[in-house]
């Protein structure tokens, strides 16, 4: 449960998407001010300082995939302090699991009104300086309740934190469509989520020696709230980070603005979700059946390892962090085949199609379990690359946002509901009917992403596209774009 | 130490079936049958304490060559289980000079006799409890141990209860009381006997079905877990067509989870003589109990082997945290039954992959299709604009 809650989390930072909404009426109020003549000086150029330049998106991306660097590494925090918290609050496992509810359900909901908020109202910019602030303050609620030795004040501090962690990852996913729609953004989102993946690594390894340091001065719920406290020092950082972003996010759109200005005009609305393509439908089952069997399979999967294959704990930690492991470093690799190759619906299918492989090398045979972990491992980082920036080209740039809120509204609630099944499933059944559970569940992703792959050749659409295709495509869009924009000046 | 809260469930399945269907095989059970005396009834100071001896025919009936078996489940002395089958022409019944058995037992003594052919017992001899301070699942100081040998001197037997359960099975609730040095727990044993193939209802979910010799001690790993979550692994000590199996698991909670569960685990199997010190219970020879006093048991075509099975492992908490622990082991005659995968989860895979197979087909198809009208509607396309460019250079 435990594990699945952060995996469900884990995804946020890909899923999230955003909206290009610079041109909302309030990013035009100057965050921070760039003087007329800079501006004047920079254009024309395409020197490294230049929006469009190598060196200026190459920090944008760095930003970008260090705004939710904190995000991920505070949310796994309880997981990290997991005993201290329950010896120092004098709590059991379940209250302690309250921490993870907490931030998942409300988020069932959330994180869809993140995104339209982002689209309708506020923009990514100041989107990601809120829902950034939503986390810092969240988190700092509930290091100050372990301090003060007061549990409800963590779980308050936890529900805040949840309030931001969601949304934070739509404007973060936002910015990438912005920035990097058409070129790298496959390579992006594998980028993110290695990172994602890192921060919380990072926090595993990092929070317990906090404590432990900490205790040979301080004890108890003191103890823990002050290691809470140091481990809140990442999202400072990435609230600086939102800022940079934001900084840098707004000198572009006013050095590029007369070639920008009348990209987007369209405000998304209410209305507009219900024409939504079935694509994104499709796309959220492919979602939802694919997580479920990966996120949940490795919650449980320390006792599986040790019952089935009769490994030793230590041994099957290792086997079971493999995935994580695997997906940091093989990510970005995949971001940037995908990059290199286009046909996102075919990677998302192969990778499904992989996971089914190794589910059923796990549930079926006594294989070494490395070789099934392996495969899941590359299949997620794979899936992850490709699909979400699927998103990106289903809907409407307006949209994007509400669009990949939808996704990880439906994300969250099916692996909410799906964590508590699989649980009984175990208890009633056993991991052979688990395994078949999750084939089960990839089998619905599979013939989701085959409707997909058939509808998309129905609507002659974009996601199974090369990269060729692909660029005639926006060429041709953006000949049509330039033609309305020359109309509308005349 | 205070262990008085303390409970200690064995649930024990008797195999005997297979040959014949359920609804034809009869269980037909008798407490003490033919015991002449009133310590059958009465045991000890206390009543109702008392020896039980369950003697239970499995027979088929209409059938005239279908094998029967005979059942004994005894609290006199150590808690002893034994299955044997009997010829069909000429079933007999017990034989057991119960007086001798009762009141005059000599270690060396014979009481009991087993007609008909082969048969498997298993007796729990004695519970070792230790404190398992460094939570390691392990003894790590053998001085701190309490050994309780289940004598007629440190365990008091209630009356069995029987109980004939819907599904034709046998139930018998065996509960003791343990009382050694001031410190008491109580110890049930379950014990089912089957008319028929089937599955336990409780956790490990068992298959029975019916049924010498170096007993060997094996263990098989199944894909399926799917009537003992959680636990992959069948241990078995048995011969050539005698076995004792179970599943390395026990669980510390009525109902459980997978999570309310710990392992145990099985030692070495080691000779037994008929050396014991029936004062001081030194040695490794029987106990007194009916495998004890069965006539021919240290003939040498009997096998008879010991082992421990020691319950919990490290940083499990398991003993001292539920105050509970339940283990479960079968024991029959004939071949074991293997779990396999079942019917209804292959039907499942079946259909669930049958059906994504299928959809690639229809989806390959129909994609190529599209492909091939979109690649003939450009053809003509081109076909009528170069036409319609040479009629205008014609015209023109």
């Amino acid at each position: 449960m435990l594990e699945a809650d952060s995996i469900v989390n884990a995804q946020r930072g890909f899923l999230g998407a955003s909206t290009p909404t610079m041109e909302e009426e309030e990013e035009d109020e100057p965050l921070i001010d760039v003087s007329q003549e800079e501006d004047e000086e920079l254009q024309g150029s395409a020197g490294c300082c230049y929006p469009t330049g190598t060196g200026y998106r190459f920090a944008v991306l760095v930003l970008i995939c260090l705004t939710s660097l904190g995000s991920y590494f505070c949310y796994d925090n309880p997981a990290a302090l997991q005993k201290e918290i329950k010896n120092d609050m004098g709590v059991d496992t379940t209250t302690f699991m309250l921490l993870y509810s907490l931030y998942s359900w409300p988020n069932v909901v959330v994180c869809f009104f993140g995104g339209f908020f982002i689209d309708r109202f506020i923009g990514v910019r100041w989107g990601a300086i809120l829902f950034g602030a939503l986390l810092l303050i969240g988190h700092y609620i509930f290091a100050v309740g372990a301090f003060v030795n007061e549990f409800w004040v963590m779980e308050a501090g936890r529900f805040i934190f949840g309030l931001g962690g969601e949304n934070l990852q739509v404007a973060v996913n936002a910015y990438a469509v912005n920035w990097f729609k058409g070129s790298q953004l496959n390579l992006v989102m594998g980028l993110g989520l290695s990172v994602s993946r890192a921060g919380s690594v990072f926090n595993m390894n990092i929070m317990e020696p906090i404590y432990k340091q900490l205790r040979e001065h301080y004890s108890g719920h003191v103890c823990l709230g002050l290691t809470l406290f140091i481990g809140g020092i990442t999202l400072i950082f990435s609230q600086y980070c939102t800022f940079q972003l934001a900084w840098l996010d707004k000198r572009a759109k006013r050095i590029l603005k007369p070639k920008t200005d009348l990209a987007t005009g369209e405000k998304i609305s209410f209305k507009d979700i219900k024409d939504f393509p079935i694509s994104l439908y499709l796309l959220c089952l492919i979602c939802v059946g694919f997580y479920t069997a990966i996120f949940p399979f490795i919650s449980l999967g320390l006792v599986f390892f040790e019952s089935k294959y009769e490994l030793g704990s230590g041994q099957a930690q290792i086997l079971n962090s493999l995935i994580y492991t695997i997906s940091a470093v093989a990510s970005p690799i995949f971001g940037f085949l995908i990059d290199r190759t286009g046909r996102n619906l075919i990677w998302t299918n192969a990778a499904i199609l992989l996971t089914i492989l190794g589910h059923a090398l796990t549930a079926f045979t006594f294989v070494n379990p490395y070789v099934p972990v392996c495969i899941m491992g590359g299949a997620y980082s794979m899936l992850a690359s490709s699909m979400w920036p699927m998103v990106a080209m289903v809907v409407k740039e307006h949209q994007i946002g509400t669009a990949y809120g939808i996704m990880q509204a439906v994300q969250n609630l099916g692996l909410a509901v799906f964590s508590i099944i699989v649980g009984v499933i175990v208890d009633s059944d056993g991991y052979l009917i688990l395994e078949v559970f999750f084939l089960g569940c990839l089998c619905v992703a599979l013939i989701s992403g085959i409707l997909l792959y058939i509808f998309d050749a129905k609507v002659d659409g974009m996601l199974n596209l090369s990269v060729a295709q692909q660029k005639l495509r926006f060429d041709r869009d953006k000949t049509v774009e330039d033609t309305k924009e020359k109309e509308i000046m005349t | 130490m205070d262990s008085s809260s303390r409970l200690l469930v064995v649930v024990l399945g008797i195999l005997a079936a297979g040959l014949a269907d359920a609804t034809d095989r009869t269980l037909d059970a008798y407490l003490n049958p033919g015991c002449p005396t009133t310590s059958c009834t009465t045991f000890g100071v206390n009543p109702p304490y008392a020896n039980n001896l369950v003697y239970i025919r499995s027979e088929v009936v209409n059938v005239t060559d279908a094998k029967q078996y005979r059942i004994f489940w005894s609290t006199i002395g150590a808690p002893t289980f034994i299955i044997t089958e009997v010829s069909p022409t000429d079933p007999k019944d017990i034989q057991l000079a119960w007086n001798d058995f009762l009141e005059d037992h000599t270690p060396e003594g014979t009481y009991f006799t087993l007609y008909g052919g082969r048969y498997a017992g298993i007796e729990f001899a004695k519970l070792i409890e230790y404190d398992d301070v460094n939570n390691t699942g392990q003894i790590t100081d053998a001085n701190d141990t309490r050994l309780y040998y289940l004598d007629r001197n440190t365990v008091h037997w209630l009356n069995v209860t029987l109980i004939q359960e819907d599904d034709g099975n046998l139930l018998a609730n065996l509960t003791a009381l343990i009382t050694q040095e001031n410190v008491q727990f109580n110890l049930t044993i379950q014990v089912r006997a089957h008319p028929g193939d089937g599955r336990a209802a409780q956790n490990p979910r068992m298959l029975f079905t019916p049924s010498s010799v170096n007993a060997v001690h094996s263990e098989d790993i199944s894909i399926s877990d799917e009537y003992s979550p959680g636990i992959f692994t069948v241990e078995r000590v048995g011969g050539t067509d005698t076995y004792v199996q179970w599943r390395p698991i026990v669980y510390t909670k009525v109902n459980p989870g997978v999570s309310d569960s710990t392992r145990s685990h099985t030692g070495p199997l080691l000779p037994i003589n008929n050396t014991m010190d029936w004062t001081n219970h030194t040695g490794w020879g029987l106990p007194y109990s009916l495998l004890g006093g069965l006539n021919g048991i240290l003939d040498n075509g009997t096998t008879l082997m010991r082992f421990n099975v020691s319950f919990g492992i490290t940083d499990d908490d398991y003993y001292n945290s539920t105050g509970f622990q339940e283990w479960s082991c079968e024991l029959g005659v004939g071949q074991p039954p293997i779990d396999v995968v079942s019917k209804n989860v292959k039907l499942i895979i079946a259909i669930g992959f049958g059906i994504p197979a299928v959809l690639i087909v229809i989806a390959a198809t129909y994609v190529g299709y599209l492909r091939y009208k979109k690649r003939r509607e450009n053809r003509l396309t081109l076909l009528t604009e170069t036409t319609t460019t040479n009629y205008q250079t014609l015209t023109d």
